[in-house]
């Protein structure tokens, strides 16, 4: 290296180049793979709005009542028609991320953090300013072309907003701004940026704000001017000092569950470690990523006198809210937190204690998860014509409550199998949950395309009365391996006979309760009956907990 | 049916283990009394921490065994830490925490956890108790680790580089004073450090490690006494260190040299008679002298 920029450039290289590859990768695909997948699946593109072209395409899908084919066939076209746009915002997002130059320290105070490093090198804050924003900037505009110019972008309206450079640039810009100024605390950025973040993303509900041209340049000037003082500050550890109190942590203060002023048993203990260690900033997450755009909107409508959510966008933020828990339950639990394991891993516990505390924090999460979401839902009539949404999304009033618990079991269920997985210590095993949902994601695009194709209609359609059998035989491999896991888990006193009997009780349970939810309240056709019984049995984790234990053990004594 | 206690705190026999292609421990054997203090010594990257996890059960021997108070570590966790407490290297403390939250969640592990012993150095050691242990120094996140793995009174005091992060004072008069408190109580305290002084004024017994290896291990003052420090002087001013075999190390210069002997200080002595010197001081060396001359002896 034979400048700093060279060596800033390797920096953001070697931290990124996971990232970088996977955005190239992205690019090229799209730029390859999708216009024949386009071809193949009779989809165009082309035509005025691509919505119109889902509608017609799924219409024919969707007569005749949900199959796992149609299903597939429904995320394929989902796929061709929000793909392009959607990896688009990724790549800018993580690209926009990586000129703010913050890194992850798990060991430092603000885990998420500029690295002080950079201000003991012989560099002046000038120069660092100046490379990380053009840099960034130059970066936005190279990448942000190469979408627009090399990849047939499905025309949609709704992403016409985010199709304006500068639009891109002016949120990296103040993206650099907010984590530079607000370097000293963690949760007033955090807010701040999803605020940012999601009124850029529902910016086009707001055309009349942002088509002016004074506020984008405006918008820039200020972020920039904002990035250089605080870089500034920062270097100096000027603003970093201050300290106020305000509503915030008060408000969360009830989740610390501060516990007993003596713990029982070590299982309550470790219980109240884990709700603090990982389920509580869980719930912070989702409820600052849910109500900050809820309260962003309802103080523009109700405060502003803004226009009523059109019906699409009002549908489009219900399920933008509706995905959030389950994303970052997922997302959480393929990133266990380490630098807690010396710590745990000397106490007199066994490995069944500790897994089986870190699915109930992971339960009481995502219910609290949740009951955070729901109340953000049910301020969406303030927003717009919540009830045409409800009516377009046709579900019937009494299978609501039954939605709601599925959906916090969904969540927890995200999180609970990827456990054994992740607490291996085995970094290949780690990466098995993100490989199975691409796997599933790519059986169900070619079934999709299959279907396309007489021939393998005719094929497929000769499987569907094998179906039963195979989930009968998945549900037999199931209850082997979780027989043998827990076996060894026994043998190996790694888990405690009352504490089997405890999940086994709790699995039984979830299985009554979603047999009871699929057949009482939607009363599945006759033929279904016995599919859905095995597949409610499939879902319900249980080998996988029974490896948990052994996978955590693995890492304890590796 | 009370199982007898075991003879050893702590028995290592033929410990090895493998990171990568570097052996980390080379067939480690050793022995650890109750109701001792056994210190471990050794240049950065020896082994002492890879020694450590084994005896928690971090790792697993890969050829070898290991003992405490007569249990496996991996295989039975839970009896052994039970009886140790323990201070990391690294003071992995949740940083989330407050200092009160600390003792009340490890309290919960330990039935002998003793509140008022551990109120009682929580104040000798000045921690807040609603401080959080992110805001705490290196020397208060040392303190707060000590705490935790005092306050249950265990029967083995396991300290990684404990006095790393204290200041001279906290070190000589508060963690020297518990260690040959908890030694006097009939409990066990191993641990590992880079501070020879502090060793030779704590330990009854030590290892000292290189490479992965144990070279030397015995009762302190065992190990002082078979060492001796030779002042050799020449007739001549010699160019180069003499050769003196049964000599660990050898300084100097000119015509004044000094040879640092374990065990064969007759066959250095006529050697260097052989060569033209003579012994004209002799005394026991310090343990600072006996560790630096193993490194050379082991680097040569």
């Amino acid at each position: 290296m034979h400048s700093p920029s060279a060596a800033l450039a390797w920096e953001i290289w070697r931290r990124h180049r996971p990232r970088l590859i996977a955005i190239v990768g992205m690019l090229l695909g799209f730029v390859l793979v999708y216009p024949r997948l386009c071809a193949v699946t009779g989809f165009n593109p082309d035509t005025p709005d691509a919505l119109d072209e889902f509608v017609r395409k799924f219409l024919p899908i969707a007569n005749g009542g949900p199959t796992p084919l149609r299903i597939g066939q429904f995320f394929v076209l989902l796929f061709l028609v929000g793909g392009p746009a959607t990896a688009m915002l990724l790549s800018l997002l993580c690209v926009t991320w990586m000129f703010t130059f913050i890194e992850f320290n798990p060991n430092a105070k603000d885990p998420v953090t500029f690295p002080a490093r950079l201000f003991t090198l012989p560099i002046s804050t000038s120069f660092l300013y100046w490379w990380l924003v053009l840099g960034g900037v130059t970066a936005i505009f190279v990448l942000f072309e190469s979408w627009i110019h090399l990849v047939r972008q499905p025309h949609l309206e709704i992403f016409g907003e985010y199709q304006d450079c500068f639009g891109w640039m002016t949120l990296m810009v103040l993206a650099q701004g907010i984590v530079w100024a607000l370097a000293g605390w963690p949760i007033t950025r955090l807010l701040v940026l999803v605020g940012v973040l999601f009124s850029f993303l529902f910016s086009p509900t707001w055309g009349g704000v942002f088509g002016s041209p004074w506020v984008l340049p405006t918008l820039f000037f200020l972020g920039a001017v904002l990035a250089r003082v605080s870089l500034q500050k920062m270097r100096h550890g000027q603003w970093q000092g201050w300290t106020w109190k305000w509503a915030i942590p008060g408000i969360f203060a009830w989740t610390k569950m501060r516990g007993p002023a003596r713990f029982s048993s070590p299982a309550q203990a470790q219980l109240w470690f884990e709700w603090r260690r990982f389920a509580r900033p869980l719930c912070i997450l989702v409820t600052a990523l849910v109500a900050v755009p809820v309260v962003t909107h309802l103080l523009l409508r109700v405060a502003l006198g803004g226009a009523p959510l059109q019906t699409d966008t009002l549908f489009a933020f219900t399920v933008v809210l509706v995905v959030i828990p389950p994303v970052i339950h997922f997302l959480s639990s393929m990133s266990p937190d380490r630098t807690h394991q010396p710590f745990l891993m000397v106490r007199p516990m066994t490995d069944g204690v500790m897994t089986m505390t870190v699915l109930k924090a992971a339960a009481i999460g995502t219910t609290v998860s949740w009951v955070a979401v729901i109340a953000m839902l049910a301020t969406m009539p303030l927003l717009g014509d919540f009830r045409t949404v409800e009516r377009n999304v046709s579900v019937l009033p009494e299978c609501r409550g039954a939605i709601i618990i599925g959906l916090i079991f969904g969540s927890w269920r995200m999180f609970a199998v990827n456990h054994c997985f992740t607490r291996s210590g085995i970094r290949s095993l780690a990466g098995v949950p993100v490989l199975m949902f691409l796997a599933l994601y790519a059986v169900a695009i070619m079934l999709s395309v299959a279907l396309h194709s007489d021939y393998w209609v005719v094929i497929l359609q000769r499987f569907v009365p094998f179906v039963p059998g195979l989930l009968a035989g998945l549900v037999a491999v199931k209850l082997l391996l979780a027989y043998l896991g827990f076996r060894v888990c026994l043998k190996r006193r790694l888990l405690a006979p009352s504490e089997l009997a405890g999940y086994l009780a709790v699995w039984v349970v979830l299985v009554a309760a979603l047999l009871a939810v699929v057949f009482i309240l939607p009363r599945p056709p006759k033929e279904l009956i016995l599919p859905l019984s095995l597949g409610v049995v499939l879902i319900v984790p249980l080998a996988r907990i029974a490896f948990s234990p052994i996978a955590l053990a693995h890492s304890r004594h590796s | 049916m009370n199982t007898p206690a075991p003879a050893n705190a702590v028995e290592v026999t033929g410990l090895s283990r493998k990171f990568s292609s570097k052996l980390a421990l080379n067939q480690v054997s050793l022995k650890v009394k109750p109701g001792r203090v056994f210190g471990l010594v050794g240049a950065n990257g020896a082994g002492k921490t890879t020694l450590i996890k084994h005896l928690l059960g971090r790792l697993k021997p890969e050829s070898g065994s290991v003992r405490v108070f007569g249990f496996d570590p991996v295989n039975d966790p839970v009896a052994v830490l039970g009886r140790i407490g323990y201070l990391s290297e690294n003071r992995d403390l949740p940083a989330w925490m407050r200092v009160d939250e600390l003792l009340r969640y490890t309290a919960a592990f330990y039935p002998q956890w003793d509140m008022a012993y551990a109120e009682e150095l929580r104040r000798q050691f000045g921690l807040e108790p609603r401080a959080k242990i992110k805001t705490l120094s290196r020397g208060e996140n040392a303190k707060a680790g000590l705490l935790i793995a005092l306050a249950y009174r265990p029967e083995m005091l396991l300290l990684d580089e404990p006095s790393s992060g204290l200041d001279p004072v906290v070190r000589r008069d508060i963690l020297e004073a518990i260690i040959r408190t908890v030694a006097d109580e009939g409990r066990t305290v191993l641990f590992s450090s880079h501070l020879l002084e502090e060793v030779d004024r704590v330990a009854d017994d030590l290892a000292m490690m290189f490479d992965g290896r144990v070279v030397l291990a015995g009762a302190l003052d065992d190990v002082k006494e078979s060492h001796r420090r030779l002042v050799l002087r020449f007739d001549s001013p010699q160019p180069s260190a003499p050769k003196v075999a049964g000599a660990l190390s050898i300084t100097g210069s000119g015509k004044e040299w000094t040879a640092i002997c374990n065990g064969k200080r007759d066959e250095a002595v006529a050697e260097a008679l052989r060569a033209g010197g003579k012994v004209v001081a002799e005394d026991s060396p310090s343990l600072d002298e006996i560790f630096v001359a193993w490194a050379g002896a082991k680097s040569t």
